[in-house]
């Protein structure tokens, strides 16, 4: 298993990988999206409580599986659409993979995050929130994904991909709003409509 | 820029022809040696001059200093042999040795509990910075194309430390000379932050020359962790500061962004706190 990662974390996976999806391939992108995103979400929590940690730690993984899901259907028409000659099947399998990078490499920068987050000013700081999150959460939450999709991009898999990927993008971004909040401990573990 | 065009012997003594011209054409084949191959292009003066090849006597740590020094590209050589293990134990050992033995220098700037303080902080720092940055290493490493070892990636990033802190010791009594002439905590901190970033340069160099050796695909992967390597470096001297002047608590009671640390330096407000 963890050789297939690294086969797929140097970008060797070629089309072939999609044309007979393996079940065992498909768990163990799973698992690594569980871990990678998990111990991210946990290092994101723990800047407002430990009990936050573990709610962002169940949070994440779901918030990159419900998008997987919420897309599949789009990405196969669109992807028909654009004539990648990408199956449904195909392109839900495609995504898990990218998603499956994203999540090794959140899983990488852990520690850092975690380091920074030691050195990060206290969450009831004015504008506190705003600096850290947008300066640095996103941005190392948004380098994987296009990391990723570069590797699938620069194979050869399908060109039309790449638009999947940015339609990803956006259906993820609100996804995640739905999943807020990441950083801020609720009781009722949901946002509060306004 | 003079350019060998064909080398001819003529039939009274050796004569080199240097330019090619019409009249040579006109010679006969027999006459005409194959010249040798020459560079057409001259190489650069500081090129990475890394030959991968075996190091004899690897078990010696002090022959290993020696080539990591001369020869770079036989200590990457030797991180993928099967003593690979031994060999990065020691670099990580005399990396943080060695930038504890020029923590004494920094320290020796305000003297007193700083001479104990500042090696520790530094040493701890090098090896903290060290492990929080090995995954996403390992990570970019794999993202780069290369199929390497966990503990080859290991070794490699040691060896630049350990790099990088002989280069330190190299510049540790021209740093000792001037904290012993001048009072200013600003300057001494930015001559420190130079000589550092000097060194950190050439170890890096050594991760870059691992990647050509593995065969890696694109450059940019390492260049990018290379940042987020040099960015938490500056960090951990924030997070442990102070490390050259003197402090009545062991760690900082506030957290700080780095560049805003400097800045409040350089702007005399630490100074003022401490007061």
């Amino acid at each position: 298993m963890i050789k297939h990662l690294k086969t797929l974390l140097r970008g060797e996976v070629d089309a072939r990988c999609l044309e007979k999806p393996n079940v065992r391939w498909f768990i163990a992108y799973c698992i690594a999206i569980v871990l990678g995103s998990s111990v991210y979400g946990a290092t994101i929590g723990l800047w407002r409580a430990p009990l936050q940690s573990v709610f962002t730690a169940i949070k994440f993984p779901l918030l990159i599986f419900l998008t997987c899901i919420g897309n599949g259907a789009v990405n196969g028409m669109l992807a028909q659409v654009l004539g990648s000659g990408l199956s449904f099947r195909q392109t839900a399998f495609a995504i898990l993979m990218s998603f499956a990078v994203a999540s090794l490499i959140l899983g990488g920068f852990s520690p850092i995050t975690l380091f920074i987050l030691y050195n990060a000013p206290p969450l009831d700081v004015a504008h506190a929130c705003l600096r850290h999150c947008l300066c640095w959460h996103r941005g190392e939450s948004a380098s994987p994904g296009v990391a990723s999709k570069n590797e699938w991009a620069r194979g050869d898999g399908a060109r039309g991909f790449i638009q999947l990927a940015r339609w990803e993008s956006i259906s993820g971004g609100a996804a995640r709003l739905e999943f807020a909040p990441l950083y801020r401990l609720t009781p009722t573990r949901r946002p509060v409509p306004a | 820029m003079i350019r060998f065009g064909e080398i001819s012997t003529k039939r009274f003594g050796m004569h080199f022809d240097i330019f090619s011209s019409d009249k040579n054409q006109t010679q006969k084949p027999t006459r005409i040696m194959n010249p040798p191959p020459l560079p057409s292009k001259q190489p650069s003066l500081f090129a990475n001059n890394f030959v991968f090849e075996p190091m004899p006597d690897p078990g010696n740590p002090i022959r290993a200093l020696e080539n990591l020094l001369k020869y770079p590209g036989r200590i990457v050589h030797e991180l993928h042999q099967t003593r690979a293990a031994i060999l990065a134990t020691w670099l990580l050992i005399f990396g943080i040795a060695g930038v504890a033995i020029y923590g004494i220098v920094v320290g020796a700037q305000s003297g007193g509990a700083q001479m104990w303080i500042a090696p520790a902080k530094l040493g701890f720092g090098t090896l903290l910075s060290v492990l929080i940055c090995l995954p996403s290493l390992y990570i970019f490493t794999c993202l780069g194309g290369i199929d390497a070892q966990l503990r080859s990636v290991c070794g490699a990033l040691f060896a630049a430390v350990c790099l990088s802190s002989i280069l330190l010791i190299g510049f540790a009594p021209v740093a000792w000379i001037f904290s012993q002439s001048t009072d200013s905590i600003v300057f001494m901190g930015a001559l420190h932050l130079l000589f550092w970033i000097i060194g950190i340069r050439f170890g890096l160099r050594l991760i870059g020359a691992m990647g050509r050796f593995l065969g890696a695909t694109s450059r940019g992967h390492l260049r990018i962790w290379s940042v987020i390597f040099v960015l938490v470096c500056f960090q951990m001297t924030t997070t442990l500061r102070p490390i050259i002047a003197p402090s009545k608590t062991f760690l900082p009671t506030e957290k700080k962004f780095f560049l805003a640390n400097w800045f409040e330096t350089m702007n005399g407000t630490n100074e003022k706190k401490v007061k």
